[in-house]
């Protein structure tokens, strides 16, 4: 053996022995890999929800962003969940903002949601994110126009919108969601378990069926 | 010293290339967050410096550099890009992230600094910096053999 193989030899050792030593620290000091999570972190009792009108079998809890164009992509899942299981699932939605205008996003939803049409924005939000999405200036007077769409009072919205009301409520939706074990968005948690989206109905069906 | 940097930078560059490389993998596989796009970027110009390097030292191919050096300064041009987006001083608008994970998204920071971008930066400006190193060493010898 030469004396280069032994050194590069050594270094990819050592490299292992650090790569396995990171694993084992990590793994002990984050060990409790949570697989339900806590009800009371997943829906607060201001949290926007479609309450189910039968039982509380199903409850379909999802992280979002509003600028984010997985969640838009994940927007007519959660439709169709809402559609074919209409009545029998509650669905909450948290806030879990990462990009420039998710914060003023989910302030315009919610200032809706105090006129009685928080889905109706949800709904406009997603569908026109193409429009306002990745803009590096705040699109308020977007915002407003949609507003003004859904038929809102313009003053009573603007109030809400300035007032900062909803800051605390979206934080603490997004500090709720990192106890969860949310990392990105969108993140489903179908009671309390977290579920792939591309899982979502298969799963639906499975607690339907028990 | 620099018979001995000669000898040994081409290591230093392997080892750096070498933990730069399970470090991302440990920060995706383990630590499951997911790879921005301009993260993509730069792991497809580090991961092969991996065995740029190792070949490089076990052939003891004096002309290393020239496949390296190309690597290691694109990655250095995205790892600075990137930081710049990151810490604000371009808007994020240029960005070329358009799905998925943003390229700002801030997962942690350690001591309160030191952050994946800025660890990137680091990996790719001290590969760049032992190319450098290495080139100036063995100038000599590759300009008789030329």
């Amino acid at each position: 053996m030469t004396k280069e193989t032994k050194i590069t030899l050594g270094i990819c050792l050592a490299s292992i022995a650090l790569f396995i030593g990171f694993i084992y620290y990590y793994k002990a000091t984050n060990p409790t890999i949570v697989k339900v999570v806590d009800s009371q972190v997943l829906v607060r009792e201001d949290s926007q929800k479609i309450i189910s009108k039968t039982d509380d079998k199903l409850t379909l809890v999802e992280f979002a962003d509003f600028e984010c164009e997985a969640c838009k992509a994940a927007h007519p899942l959660v439709k169709k969940i809402l559609k074919d299981y209409d009545g029998r699932i509650t669905y909450v939605f948290r806030n879990f903002p990462l990009h420039g205008n998710s914060v003023l996003a989910a302030k315009t939803a919610e200032a809706a949601g105090e006129q009685g049409k928080f889905w109706e924005m949800y709904d406009k939000l997603f569908e026109n994110q193409l429009e306002w999405g990745e803009k590096s200036t705040p699109q308020t007077g977007l915002f407003s126009t949609y507003a003004l769409e859904l038929g809102l009072d313009m003053e009573k919205f603007k109030t809400s919108l300035n007032s900062n009301d909803y800051a605390d409520k979206i934080q603490r939706d997004q500090k709720d969601g990192v106890t969860a074990g949310v990392k990105g968005t969108p993140t489903f948690f179908l009671n309390g378990k977290k579920v792939n989206p591309n899982e979502l109905i298969n799963e639906i069906e499975k607690i339907l069926k028990q | 010293m620099k018979k001995f940097l000669k000898n040994n930078i081409l290591y230093v560059a392997f080892a750096q290339a070498l933990v730069a490389m399970m470090g991302s993998l440990f920060f995706s596989e383990i630590m499951g967050l997911p790879p921005c796009v301009l993260c993509w970027y730069q792991r497809i110009c580090m991961y092969p410096l991996v065995a740029i390097f190792l070949m490089g030292i076990l052939f003891k191919d004096k002309n290393v550099y020239r496949y390296a050096f190309p690597l290691s300064l694109l990655g250095l041009g995205i790892a600075i890009y990137h930081n710049l987006l990151y810490y604000k001083i371009l808007p994020e608008s240029i960005a070329p992230c358009t799905s998925g994970v943003s390229c700002t998204t801030k997962f942690f920071e350690w001591f309160g600094f030191i952050t994946i971008p800025l660890m990137a930066l680091v990996a790719f400006s001290v590969t760049s910096l032992c190319l450098v190193i290495f080139y100036k060493l063995n100038k000599n010898s590759n300009d008789q053999r030329n």
